[in-house]
């Protein structure tokens, strides 16, 4: 189970697959202050995605996996404190 | 100054004394209709007089009949394609020393370098962005431009 | 329809929709030509694929449409286009051949494309869902050209032209070149299992990676997470190819570019000024250094171009010597004053006058005002005649009676060139309506799998518009029927002895006044036994009848109402209309329809009609004091016959007439009425289709022309009358439809 709400929060863990990707939408939809850890995700599809930065929900926790980090940080507003060992936010990244 | 955008200038202020022809002639040499339509509206617009020829052998036979100050020219054309016709311009005494501009949809380094080769002196990229063919087009005549 | 960008110094907004309205329209016109000399060039090649001519035609058509669609917000046509354009030019360069598979595809893209330019002329606009076509096609085209890509391993050039603008801002690493990618998943991608993420994170040599939506999101509610809505702008620094193989499953989601390192700069070249030279003016500059390598001797014309261009930027007049100009401009600092303003430049030059048409282009609506007014001038000047009458029988004056007349000879000279001369616009070349057969032909011939050659002749022959326009669908229908049911399969050809490819012949020519289209084929003609009991299954015929007829006239009840030889329904004969339908069309605009086949050999249809339909000249008859119309074309010869004379055979009725026994009938019985015994019966001679008939009638009117107005509403199905007509007098004239009374 990659997404667990609770009442206002959805953990997402390891990788969301697409079929996640109708009920969260849903669950965003149902109510305005809902919020999204994604500490512990790990990849996510694309469809997924697509929700969180259409449907733009308080993002708690930045993803710890780096490389997701690098991609999710241009187009979603992480948390100021992020996970350790995340190299500098930047719209670009360019890869040694 | 006054500025009169419109209608004759009073003659001791004629803007450029020194400049060349008042009212630049423009040949575009298109087989596309649309695009001559296109060219001519914008040139008009800006005070050239503007002639059209459909491929190379008909824009010859006007360019050697009429004086013109710059050729606008498509590379696709049936029967005199815009190499063939600029080949001819720059065999011709009486046309060689008149500007040209190639005007083309192809982009590819290969149709560049044949345009210069056939005697082009310039060369812009269809579709037309109008702000940069009409600066073209003034520099290339002479026409006060910044 | 906007244009991409707002044109400099735009004018006020009326007048830029104006020309905006008439660039469209003129993009609109040309394509639907090109369109056309694109089909015709493609059949062309389809033939002889090694047409050098067609090829370069074909190319051509396809490379204007694009170079004029460009100018339009029309993401979509310039998409397909393209990809069409870049196919036709490796076939062009003979890299690859035209087959009948690559005409399939370029057909239905150019079907598309028609299709498109006639909605942007109806809405200015095109619907952004017809991307997904454009894409498909677009994906057939380049998977062709890939094909042969694959097969000589040669880099593909469209794609080394791409360039990507975002590149240049995405603050890259100079040096090595790098590839950059735009991929755009397809919408509806995540239903075929895609990730488009993953794809995008596991491409090799990724360094760099840009990621937004594609349109700016819905409202929540609205939002879809299952419509991918993505871009990835992505730079790689693997190999093309690798590249390229990455997105192979998606080649239409993506356009791959190559962001090649800025070329080292010229060491000699002196610095281009920072100062006020815009760039486009050290482009340009910079530009006749790469004309003068061209042409060392020469050179002219790169002297006058910096000369003028000088000229333009105000700068002093440089060197003569070219190599010293170009030098001098690109060093020389503007001169410290501000360059003039461009209004006063616009203020100088004249301007200029629209190009001068050689035709004019007139909307056909005016034409048919003309045509309109012209009739109703006709039918005015039908008055004249009897307010001589009146003049004459009313008041008593012969004089005024007589000038009246020569008042109407006169008129009527002048309505009558005045007519001929709007016919005379009206008439069009029988060739604009063939030319849609080839491509028909072609393709019911490839679904069927027969092979066929159309042959077409006499196509500058001319009619009225009208009569034209109205053939399309009954030689449209004729045609079909020939290749459904006249030809037979390759097989049964060979087998019956037959050339494998059969021929079909559709020929125009004038006879008189009017056209005559032959359509002949050499299939197996028509059956009359076939016909014969097709006709007697449907209850057309009884037996008896059935047999009495000759082959020759069994094959006609293929006209009959209600009658049709199809075995099965095919989606190819249409909706079910048979000869009938051809014929009533025909009949309708006043011509014949005539069939002969002979069986094992043929089929030769023939259609004979009216050079222009606009007026008719009728032969006014009077019966029970109505008048009633025939027209006048039937009519051979009008006699005055005694009664004692007729003859009687049987229960039918004849009259010798210059030996020749011509059989009579009365049209007071054929309408249902009294018999009106005369002391000298009136009987018109008429020729129908090939026989000659005698009718009798009351008397004898005038001749008239008339404007036929067909019956409409619930008079439209009343049999016995072609239509009515207003005359000078206001009564009504009915015409009669003798083909069908008979």
């Amino acid at each position: 189970m990659p997404i667990r709400y609770d009442k206002t929060r959805a953990v997402v863990e390891g990788h969301a697959a697409v079929e996640e990707a109708g009920d969260l939408a849903a669950w965003l939809i149902a109510g305005a202050a809902r919020k999204v850890d994604l500490a512990a995700c790990t990849g996510m599809h694309a469809a997924v995605l697509q929700c969180l930065m259409a449907l733009t929900p308080h993002v708690t926790a930045a993803p710890q996996d780096e490389t997701l980090a690098r991609w999710l940080a241009p187009v979603l507003v992480l948390p100021e404190d992020p996970p350790p060992a995340k190299p500098a936010r930047r719209r670009r990244k360019v890869a040694a | 100054m006054t500025i009169q955008p419109f209608g004759p200038q009073p003659f001791g202020e004629h803007p450029f004394p020194r400049g060349p022809a008042p009212c630049p002639r423009v040949l575009v040499v298109d087989d596309t209709l649309t695009v001559r339509l296109y060219c001519a509206q914008l040139l008009a617009r800006e005070g050239f007089e503007v002639a059209e020829a459909v491929n190379g052998v008909e824009a010859l036979e006007q360019a050697l009949e009429q004086d013109f100050d710059l050729f606008v020219v498509d590379i696709n054309m049936a029967r005199m394609d815009g190499y063939a016709f600029l080949a001819e311009v720059r065999r011709t005494p009486a046309l060689q020393a008149i500007p040209a501009v190639m005007l083309s949809t192809e982009a590819a380094e290969g149709d560049i370098a044949r345009a210069y080769q056939a005697g082009a002196n310039f060369y812009l990229t269809k579709p037309v962005d109008p702000e940069r063919f009409v600066a073209t087009v003034k520099l290339m005549t002479g026409v006060p431009c910044r | 329809m906007p244009l991409k960008k707002p044109a400099p110094h735009a004018p006020p907004p009326a007048e830029a929709n104006a020309e905006m309205a008439q660039l469209a329209a003129s993009f609109v016109e040309e394509s639907r030509k090109l369109l056309e000399e694109a089909g015709e060039a493609l059949l062309a090649l389809e033939r002889d694929p090694d047409d050098g001519q067609a090829m370069g035609a074909l190319f051509r058509a396809v490379h204007s449409i694009k170079g004029a669609a460009g100018l339009f917000d029309l993401p979509a046509l310039v998409h397909l286009v393209h990809a069409g354009e870049d196919l036709l030019g490796a076939m062009r360069e003979g890299r690859l051949r035209m087959d009948s598979g690559a005409a399939d595809a370029l057909f239905e893209g150019l079907d598309h494309v028609g299709r498109w330019v006639e909605l942007f002329a109806a809405q200015g606009s095109l619907p952004p869902e017809l991307m997904e076509t454009a894409r498909r096609y677009a994906a057939i085209y380049r998977a062709r050209l890939a094909g042969l890509e694959g097969a000589e391993g040669a880099p593909a050039p469209a794609a080394a032209a791409v360039r990507h603008a975002w590149a240049d801002a995405a603050g890259l690493p100079e040096g090595a070149p790098l590839v950059t990618i735009e991929y755009t998943p397809d919408e509806s991608c995540f239903f075929s299992g895609d990730d488009p993420l993953r794809i995008a994170q596991s491409l090799p040599g990724l360094v760099w990676s840009e990621l937004a939506p594609r349109e700016p999101w819905a409202a929540p509610e609205a939002f879809d997470p299952y419509v991918c809505n993505l871009v990835f702008r992505l730079v790689s620094e693997a190999p093309h190819s690798e590249v390229e193989a990455h997105f192979r499953y998606m080649p239409d989601a993506v356009t791959i570019g190559l962001r090649e390192s800025e070329p080292a700069p010229d060491p000699e070249a002196p610095k281009a000024p920072t100062g006020p030279l815009s760039p486009l003016a050290v482009e340009l500059i910079e530009a006749q250094r790469r004309a003068l390598a061209e042409h060392p001797r020469g050179g002219a014309h790169v002297a006058a171009t910096l000369r003028n261009v000088a000229a333009a930027l105000g700068l002093p007049v440089p060197p003569e010597e070219p190599a010293a100009a170009i030098a001098a401009l690109l060093a020389t600092a503007p001169p410290a004053s501000e360059p003039e303003p461009l209004a006063i430049a616009e203020g100088s030059a004249t301007r200029s006058d629209t190009p001068a048409e050689r035709t004019l282009r007139v909307e056909q609506a005016k034409i048919d005002t003309l045509m309109n007014l012209v009739g109703e001038m006709v039918v005015a000047k039908n008055a004249l005649p009897f307010l001589a009458r009146d003049a004459e029988a009313r008041f008593g004056s012969r004089e005024l009676a007589r000038e009246i007349k020569d008042k109407y000879a006169v008129i009527d000279r002048i309505t009558r060139q005045l007519q001929s001369a709007v016919m005379e616009v009206r008439m069009m070349p029988v060739g604009d309506l063939f030319k849609r057969f080839p491509r028909l032909v072609r393709d019911i011939a490839r679904k069927q799998d027969k092979l066929v050659r159309l042959e077409i002749e006499g196509e500058a022959t001319e009619a009225d518009k009208n009569v034209i326009e109205a053939l399309a669908e009954p030689l449209t229908h004729i045609l079909r029927n020939s290749l459904d049911h006249g030809i037979e399969s390759r097989e049964a050809r060979l087998a019956a002895g037959k050339p494998e490819t059969a021929c079909v012949r559709l020929a125009a020519a004038q006879e008189a006044d009017r056209v005559v289209i032959d359509v002949t084929d050499d299939g197996r003609g028509v059956d009359p036994a076939r016909v014969r009991a097709k006709a007697i299954e449907r209850g057309l015929i009884d037996e008896a009848r059935a047999a009495q007829l000759t082959d020759a006239q069994a094959v006609q009840l293929v006209f009959l109402p209600g009658f049709s030889t199809a075995e099965t329904v095919s989606d190819l004969s249409g909706r079910g209309v048979g000869m009938d339908a051809v014929r009533s069309v025909v009949e309708r605009l006043g011509g014949t329809v005539t069939l002969e086949s002979r069986c094992g050999e043929g089929t030769h249809v023939r259609l004979e009609l009216p050079l222009s339909m606009a007026v008719t000249r009728v032969l006014t008859i009077d019966l029970g004091g109505q008048a009633y119309g025939i027209p006048i074309d039937l009519v051979i010869e009008t006699v005055k016959v005694d009664p004692a004379d007729i003859r009687r055979l049987k229960s039918a009725e004849a009259i010798v007439l210059r030996d020749a026994v011509i059989p009579i009938a009365r049209l007071r019985s054929l309408l249902g009425m009294e018999p009106h015994p005369a002391k000298l019966e009136s009987v018109l001679i008429l020729r129908l289709g090939h026989a000659t008939i005698g009718l009798v009638i009351d008397d004898f009117g005038t001749c008239m022309d008339i404007i036929l107005k067909p019956f409409a509403g619930i008079l439209a199905h009343m049999s016995g009358f072609s239509g009515s007509a207003v005359l000078g007098d206001g009564r009504v004239l009915l015409v009669l439809n003798l083909k069908e009374m008979l």
